[in-house]
C-alpha cells in the first residue's frame, strides 16, 4: 500500500499528533493496514515512512502554532 | 449578541405613512431611490418599492459615530429606522422591526488578535484542508473569503483586516465614513479581524439560525441566541471534529 494513500486514509493530523521518536504507533498502524512479506520489509517501510513524516513536520512546522491561533480565535468568537 | 454588518429587509407598505416620491425613479419597472440621493446617506445602499413592500438595504455604517465602526444589533435597530425616517425618503408610522422580513444578512463579529496577518495565514492553512468542500478566494485585497463549491449555496465566510479594508477604499462615501468614525478609531482597529458570514438565501439563513420560520423576521434574527459566525468558522477550519480526515479520527 502506498504510504501517501495510507497517510490520507488515517489523516495527516492524526499522524502528526501521534508522531514521536519511536515509531511504535506507526508500526502498529502499518501492521494493521499492510501485509509485509518479511520483518525487514516492514522496517524499510517504517524508515521511509518516518522520513516522509519528518519532511511533513518540517513543512508544517507552524502547524500546531496555527492550530492554537485558530482555537484562540474560536474562543473569542464565542464570547 | 447577533451583530450585522448588512441586512436587506422587506418592510410592508402599511408600515410607511409617507413617501417622498421625488426621491424615486423607475428603471425597467423597478422603483428605486435615486443614486445621487443615496450617495449622501451613509449606511443606506438601496431603497426600492417591490410587491407592496419597501426593500431596504442597510449597512451598519448608518450607526457609525466617533469611535464606533457601526453594526446593527437588537439595541440599536429602532435608532436605525429613526435615522432612515430622518432622511425624509420614507416615514414609518411605528417601528417596523416586528414586521420586517429578512432577505439577506451579513452576520458579523470583530475580534482583536495579537498578529492579524499570522491569524489570516493560520485560517487559510486550516481551511485549505477542506478544499474539497470550499474554495478560498481573495477578499477586497484585505483578507480571504471561503465559499462552497456548490453554486446553489450562498453561505460564505469572509475574514479580513477591517483596518486595511477601510483605508484602501477611496470612494467619496467611504471618506465621509472615515470622517465620521475618526482617524484615531482606525488606528485602534489595526489588530481587528472581521468575520462576516454572508447568507443570501432563505434556506441558508434558516440553516445558520436553526429556524423553521416560514417568514424570517428581523426581530427573530436579532434576538437569536445562535452563533452563526462561530459555527461556520469551526466548520471551515474543521474544528467541529466532524471531519474524520482533518480531525484525524482513526478509520480502522
Amino acid at each position: 500500500m502506498k504510504i501517501q494513500k495510507f497517510l490520507k486514509k488515517v489523516g495527516m493530523r492524526a499522524i502528526l499528533n501521534r508522531f514521536d521518536d519511536d515509531v511504535k504507533v506507526i508500526r502498529t498502524m502499518l501492521k494493521i493496514e499492510c501485509e509485509f512479506s518479511s520483518p525487514s520489509t516492514l522496517n524499510t517501510v517504517i524508515a521511509t515512512f518516518k522520513e516522509e513524516l519528518k519532511e511533513k513536520i518540517s513543512e508544517n512546522r507552524n502547524f500546531f502554532r496555527y492550530q492554537k491561533i485558530v482555537q484562540d480565535l474560536i474562543k473569542k468568537i464565542g464570547e | 449578541m447577533i451583530t450585522l454588518d448588512r441586512v436587506r429587509l422587506l418592510v410592508p407598505e402599511n408600515k410607511v405613512t409617507e413617501v417622498n416620491e421625488e426621491a424615486f425613479y423607475t428603471v425597467n419597472e423597478k422603483i428605486s431611490v435615486k443614486k445621487e440621493i443615496l450617495n449622501n446617506v451613509i449606511g443606506v445602499r438601496e431603497i426600492s418599492y417591490i410587491n407592496n413592500s419597501f426593500l431596504l438595504d442597510v449597512s451598519g455604517k448608518i450607526t457609525a459615530a466617533n469611535g464606533n465602526l457601526g453594526l446593527i444589533h437588537k439595541n440599536n435597530i429602532k435608532e436605525i429606522f429613526e435615522k432612515i425616517d430622518n432622511t425624509g425618503i420614507l416615514r414609518f408610522n411605528s417601528s417596523p422591526v416586528e414586521a420586517s422580513q429578512v432577505l439577506y444578512l451579513d452576520v458579523t463579529k470583530d475580534v482583536e488578535v495579537e498578529n492579524p496577518l499570522e491569524t489570516l495565514t493560520a485560517i487559510e492553512l486550516l481551511a485549505t484542508q477542506r478544499k474539497h468542500k470550499n474554495k478560498i478566494l481573495d477578499y477586497k485585497n484585505s483578507g480571504l473569503i471561503i465559499k462552497p463549491h456548490a453554486k446553489s449555496v450562498s453561505d460564505s465566510l469572509a475574514i479580513y483586516l477591517k483596518y486595511k479594508e477601510i483605508i484602501q477604499n477611496k470612494s467619496p462615501k467611504n471618506l465621509i465614513y472615515i470622517e465620521k468614525i475618526g482617524i484615531e478609531t482606525i488606528e485602534k482597529i489595526k489588530k481587528t479581524v472581521r468575520l462576516e458570514r454572508h447568507l443570501g438565501t432563505f434556506k441558508d439563513i434558516r440553516k445558520a439560525f436553526k429556524t423553521n420560520s416560514k417568514k424570517i423576521r428581523l426581530k427573530e434574527i436579532l434576538h437569536s441566541k445562535k452563533n452563526p459566525v462561530k459555527d461556520k468558522f469551526c466548520e471551515i477550519t474543521s474544528s467541529n471534529g466532524d471531519d474524520w480526515f482533518t480531525a484525524g479520527t482513526e478509520v480502522f
